[in-house]
């Protein structure tokens, strides 16, 4: 399970938690990602995506982990 | 009519003429009886022989049917048909038919008995009719003669038939399709083919073999006797880009040709030919057209060699080691390549440092031009020039060409067969010499949802062409899309109209210093972007309006303006209006540091500058 904040902030998504549901299931629609219901759940207010989720969004956005994030000020 | 050929007595009994006188000299007997055996074996042999090969036309040989042709008075050249050679079987048909017309009385049964006798098989007969006005003698075939029969019915007229008496031939391949007594069609003649003495049905049939990129073909006819090998076809390709070239092969056994298809993309085949039939005719055979797509997983670029020594690309996949092969300009699909354990390509071919080589890279879904070791930049000493294309499956393009500071050139329709790529992030980062995006390089990658970085640093791009990104609709982030691109001066309108799902522009067109312009509602289409960090920070020449660039009346979504609009100098409009439509920014510092044409820069809070 991974927390939907830390996925959004892996990829650069910078909206809602709902708005990325809604998201997600836009590229489901569209043949990009593959989940159900079941790969999305709730605890405490908080969102969690599966790992088989976790590990198709990152894929789909490219596992660029390394580069550090930049702020330019 | 006697089908009977009187037997030839051949053989020899010297033994007969001993008297008895000498039925003891045993030395006598000895001679006669090796005399006999001598006539027996040579005299014997040679009159059957001479019977076979000669007398009997039913199986002479050439030979003996060059001497029956003199008799007969035919000649074994074909008329009309200069160069055909009749096999023998052809050559006994034409003798026998001419000399059943020359002893025939044409009556019907005796000609029946003749054509029952010559041409009659296993699957069908032949019969001949007649319409009792002396118009014609019509020959009837309940099959298909084969080919070499039907030259010679075709070219000779040697078939049975009274004197001033027309010949008709009809051959019944099927029955015809019709109603009532005739068979007809609704008061009209029957479906039939009319019953031509030859109707070769050719055709073509072609399929596209994806796995191997082989077209394959076959030439077949309603004749399975002929031969269909040699014959040349050639193949009229259409590219769904307008392209046209051709190509040509010749069959081999059994009509079969392929041809292989080098490069990706959707193609119309049509493949011709010109076939010269058994009965020397020229029939023109065209296949229906195929339409197919080929993706060849690799890519093809123009690389200038400066170390033979050191790698030439690299692969992320490792289980394509061997499995990829590399064409270097010659045409050959090579495996001349060795790969480390880092996955870096190189070549083993003995490439001269200065020159400049077309490469072409098959089935490989994970190669790319950029490697680092996390400190450096790239590793490639060996630069890419020009990408002519990338094609396959691969979702993943980031990284592709980074720190290809030599490119210059991005082919047209590069990109065109790849469309599953979902991420292009640094796809071109650091490209320092890129003047060019071709137009609808994206066009075909509908599934991109990750534009962050893509041309960062591509510090000689010149312009970026209109509707670049217009068939991308599930893009999320821009981020750092444009950053330090220095010699562009305006955005096209509506670049980004048709990316309504993007979250973040942070830093799209930052430290952009010769950005004169930008369109009006640039980012209005996309309504739940939220970043827009330094979105145009630095843009010291930007002389728009900011109330120009956000016309609307609200932008309730944005919350992030980090150093959005810091050091844009000469950017116009008042800065206070802007903040008003923006209501939930959470972080607007430095948004406005150093705009200092903005109307109101002195009444703008200091939170926000």
């Amino acid at each position: 399970m991974k927390l939907l904040k830390e996925i959004k902030d892996a990829i650069d998504y910078q909206q809602s938690d709902d708005n990325f549901i809604e998201y997600l299931r836009v590229l489901n629609v569209n043949g990009i990602l593959i989940f159900n219901d079941t790969d999305i759940s709730e605890v405490n207010g908080e969102f969690f995506a599966s790992e088989n989720l976790y590990g198709q969004i990152i894929s789909v956005y490219g596992d660029n982990s390394q580069e550090e994030e930049i702020k330019i000020g | 009519m006697s089908t009977r050929i009187p037997e030839i007595e051949t053989s020899v009994n010297l033994l007969r003429s001993i008297i008895w006188q000498y039925d003891t000299a045993e030395s006598v007997k000895s001679i006669i009886s090796q005399k006999n055996e001598w006539y027996k074996k040579e005299q014997t042999k040679f009159w059957d022989s001479w019977f076979r090969d000669v007398f009997d036309i039913r199986t002479a040989n050439d030979f003996g049917l060059e001497i029956w042709s003199i008799i007969l008075g035919v000649s074994f050249i074909v008329p009309d048909c200069p160069g055909k050679v009749l096999t023998t079987e052809q050559k006994r048909l034409i003798c026998r038919l001419r000399y059943y017309q020359l002893i025939t009385r044409c009556t019907i049964p005796e000609v029946n008995e003749i054509t029952m006798n010559l041409f009659a098989t296993k699957d069908g007969k032949a019969y001949a009719l007649d319409p009792n006005d002396m118009s014609c003698i019509m020959y009837v075939f309940t099959e298909q003669p084969a080919s070499a029969v039907a030259l010679i019915l075709a070219k000779y007229d040697l078939l049975p038939r009274p004197a001033t008496v027309g010949l008709k031939y009809r051959v019944i391949r099927y029955v015809p399709f019709g109603f009532g007594q005739y068979y007809q069609n609704f008061e009209n003649a029957p479906f039939w083919d009319g019953g031509a003495l030859v109707n070769y049905a050719w055709r073509i049939n072609l399929s596209f073999d994806t796995d191997n990129g082989v077209l394959h073909g076959q030439v077949g006819s309603s004749d399975s006797t002929i031969d269909l090998s040699g014959i040349d076809v050639t193949l009229f390709y259409t590219k769904s880009t307008g392209e046209t070239f051709t190509h040509d092969v010749t069959t081999g056994a059994d009509g079969l040709f392929t041809d292989p298809v080098s490069n990706s993309g959707t193609y119309t085949v049509i493949a011709k030919t010109q076939i010269f039939t058994p009965i020397c005719t020229t029939d023109d055979v065209e296949s229906r057209p195929l339409t197919f797509t080929y993706i060849l997983p690799g890519a093809e670029v123009r690389i200038r060699v400066t170390d033979p020594a050191a790698p030439i690309f690299h692969i992320k996949t490792f289980t394509e080691a061997g499995n990829f092969t590399i064409d270097y300009g010659d045409g050959v699909d090579s495996k001349d390549y060795t790969v480390d354990s880092l996955g870096l390509v190189y070549s083993t071919r003995a490439l001269v440092s200065g020159t400049v080589y077309s490469i072409k890279i098959k089935r490989s879904e994970s190669c790319h031009f950029y490697y680092t070791n996390g400190k450096n930049g790239s590793l490639f000493v060996n630069k890419v020039i020009e990408i002519i294309s990338v094609s396959g499956t691969r979702t993943d393009m980031s990284y592709s060409f980074t720190h290809c500071d030599e490119l210059v050139t991005i082919q047209n329709g590069a990109f065109d067969y790849l469309s599953n790529v979902t991420t292009f992030e640094y796809a071109f980062y650091g490209c320092s010499s890129l003047p060019v995006i071709p137009d609808n390089l994206f066009k075909y990658c509908p599934r991109v949802v990750n534009f962050g970085y893509v041309f960062l640093s591509c510090s000689k791009l010149q312009y970026i062409p209109a509707g670049l990104f217009d068939y991308n609709p599930l893009v999320s982030t821009f981020r750092f899309a444009f950053r330090l691109c220095v010699l562009i001066k305006t955005v096209p309108v509506g670049l980004f109209d048709k990316n309504t799902l993007v979250t973040s522009f942070a830093v799209a067109f930052g430290s952009c210093p010769g950005l004169l312009s930008i369109p009006g509602g640039l980012f209005d289409k996309a309504p739940l972007a939220t970043d827009f960090s330094n979105v145009i920070q630095g843009c010291s020449a930007l002389t728009a309006d900011i109330n120009d660039i956000f016309p609307l009346a609200s932008y309730g979504a944005i919350k992030n303006l980090w150093y959005a609009f810091e050091g844009c100098q000469k950017i116009k409009g008042s800065g206070l209006s802007f903040i008003n439509k923006a209501p939930n920014v959470t972080d607007h510092t430095k948004t406005f540091s150093g705009a200092t044409s903005l109307s109101d820069y002195n009444q703008i809070p200091t939170s926000w500058k």
